[in-house]
């Protein structure tokens, strides 16, 4: 009977444990995004107030002075601009090798999959420093084009690693099948290959647009006044000279919000991404 | 296109010639590409990502050899793109403000990569115990699809001096005001603090699909000869989920020694170089001192450092041994 209830006791006090740390966690992480997103509606003397006021009028003057009467709303045109041609691009670049990969073993395989995993272990800035030059030299500073590609550079080990790992999953019997009745190695690729890889080929997508919409590094060097993204917006709020915190912190939500929600439709492949294939989500 | 043998002999027909050329051809080719590497129908797929590649990457890094080797110094234009020899990597290598940062990422580095490991695992245990973890894991990839240069904003927002929320918890439990981002070694732990808070989440979904995979019947085995909760850690999960953990630390590693996005919006490398890690250092050295030849020398000792850990991704989950 004693034992029976120390047992019982132990269980209840591992279980408070076990949710306290997990309401802890939650909370952690949940605050101060939350606290970030309410400020973004407050009036700057309820967000220096002290204490921090829990009931305010909410107010859409830090969205109003950044977007309808700053400059912001290019950044985010720029931001779209860049993430959806920087995805495509990788998407034609990194898909079909991405299928040879999975297929054939060869030497030249090897190669490619060693750069593009170098691209993702070099460091940006290591990169950046001479693509700033060589983009003057080639004419691609400051424009689309040049950060587009600084993003398929970026976003070219995920295509391939993510991409190669489904269409790994597809019998190879399908497509040799398809080769033995007669089918040409392109048609069994476009005809076979892809629509069976279709939901993989969306993860991937949404994926790259949404590390090309947080990339930093690439787009505030490479970037001029008219071509900036969201991101690289923020810190130009923020200057010795005084911060623009109201507008800082509408950006951020800004250029936070739509990522998680897309985030949420591909949490699975989102975690595989992230870990390069390592984890299978 | 006119067929006339210029010595006025007749040549023999057309179709031996070219196949006969081609064969030569293919032959002398293959040679030079040891083994068919680029002329066999299989490589087609990947010529198009090898051409970018070969634009948009290694030409940068060659381009980036060549000028660690030359004076470009934009702030002092006398003498502009002079080949130097290694006058600018004993310059680097002699600068004290280098190695500092060198040691500053290396201690940052360490400490941000066991503090996510152990909270990763820890909680990936706690994850598992509870019954209803499917909104949990959704909830933790939240601050992992944060942008880090929101993130670093949120962390300047809330350890700020004036107004952050941090600092006046403090002063109200304990009656004084720390400066948190303007005492050197209070700035690094925050930055560390941002850094953890951003990326355990990640760890510890990784940790999670790791454990939930784990074979249960050692589990069963271990208790019925009446192992502890520990013993059965160190003996069986451990090793277990070994290779999990080294992907782990090779996947943070690698994020972590690029970090950049936070220092520049939370310290700018601020208080004084307190918080200046070695990839804000190449920043400040080619984009603020223009000096793109000691930032070159920077970046081709960084990518020199990094290449043993490209072997290593390669050989461990890069899937080069599926590959090969």
């Amino acid at each position: 009977m004693n034992t029976n209830r120390r047992t019982r006791m132990r269980y209840l006090l591992s279980r408070i444990v076990v949710y306290g740390t997990v309401t802890m966690v939650v909370l952690g992480i949940l605050l101060p995004l939350t606290w970030l997103f309410i400020d973004s509606f407050k009036h700057k003397i309820d967000r220096f107030a002290m204490p921090p006021k829990i009931f305010f009028t909410p107010t859409l003057d830090n969205y109003r002075f950044t977007f309808v009467e700053g400059k912001f709303l290019q950044n985010m045109s720029n931001s779209l601009i860049i993430a959806l041609g920087s995805t495509a691009i990788a998407l034609v670049l990194g898909v079909p090798s991405a299928y040879a990969l999975s297929r054939r073993k060869s030497r030249l395989a090897t190669i490619i999959l060693f750069l593009t995993l170098s691209t993702r272990i070099v460091p940006e800035l290591a990169v950046a420093v001479p693509l700033y030059k060589y983009f003057q030299i080639l004419g691609l500073f400051g424009t689309h084009l040049g950060i587009i590609l600084a993003h398929v550079l970026y976003n070219i080990a995920f295509v391939l690693l993510l991409m190669k790992d489904f269409f790994g999953q597809i019998p190879k019997e399908l497509d040799e099948a398809a080769l033995v009745d007669g089918c040409s190695p392109f048609r069994a690729f476009f005809r076979i290959a892809v629509p069976l890889a279709a939901p993989g080929l969306a993860a991937t997508s949404i994926f790259c647009i949404i590390m090309s919409w947080d990339e930093f590094v690439y787009a505030f060097i490479l970037s001029s006044e008219s071509t900036k993204t969201l991101p690289v917006a923020i810190p130009t709020l923020i200057t010795l000279f005084g911060a623009k915190w109201g507008q800082a912190i509408a950006v951020s939500v800004t250029t936070m919000v739509p990522v998680i929600i897309l985030a949420f439709t591909v949490q699975r492949a989102l975690v595989k991404g992230l870990t390069l294939g390592a984890v299978k989500g | 296109m006119q067929r006339k043998a210029l010595s006025g002999l007749p040549l023999p027909p057309l179709k031996e010639i070219t196949l006969c050329n081609n064969k030569r051809k293919v032959f002398y080719m293959r040679r030079l590409w040891n083994r068919k590497l680029l002329l066999h129908k299989a490589a087609l797929p990947h010529l198009p990502l090898l051409l970018f590649m070969l634009f948009m990457f290694v030409t940068p890094l060659v381009l980036m050899l060549n000028d660690s080797f030359r004076n470009y110094n934009y702030a002092r234009p006398s003498n502009l793109g002079a080949y130097v020899g290694v006058q600018n990597y004993s310059k680097v290598l002699h600068n004290s403000a280098f190695w500092q940062s060198v040691g500053r990422l290396v201690t940052f580095v360490m400490i941000a990569l066991t503090a996510e490991m152990v909270l990763g695992i820890v909680l990936a245990h706690v994850l598992k115990d509870i019954k209803h973890s499917r909104p949990l894991l959704s909830i933790l990839l939240i601050p992992t699809m944060a942008a880090p240069i929101v993130v670093g904003l949120l962390g300047r927002f809330v350890f700020n001096n004036s107004f952050g929320i941090v600092p006046s918890v403090i002063e109200l439990v304990f009656g004084t005001r720390p400066m948190l981002l303007s005492v050197p070694i209070l700035a690094y732990t925050v930055l560390a603090t941002v850094e953890i808070w951003h990326w355990t989440p990640l760890l510890t979904l990784i940790f999670y699909s790791g454990l939930i995979s784990l074979p249960q019947d050692p589990y069963d085995a271990a208790k019925v000869d009446g192992a502890s909760f520990w013993q059965a850690f160190r003996y069986l999960t451990l090793p277990m989920l070994m290779p999990v953990i080294v992907a782990g630390i090779i996947i943070r590693g690698i994020d972590l020694f690029k970090i950049f996005d936070e220092i520049l919006v939370m310290t700018g490398g601020g208080p004084g170089t307190a918080t200046e890690l070695l990839n804000f250092f190449i920043y400040k050295t080619a984009f603020r001192s223009w000096n793109v030849g000691h930032a070159s020398a920077i970046g081709v000792i960084m990518v020199t450092i990094m290449l043993p850990v490209v072997y290593i991704f390669y050989n461990t989950i890069g899937g080069g041994r599926e590959a090969r």
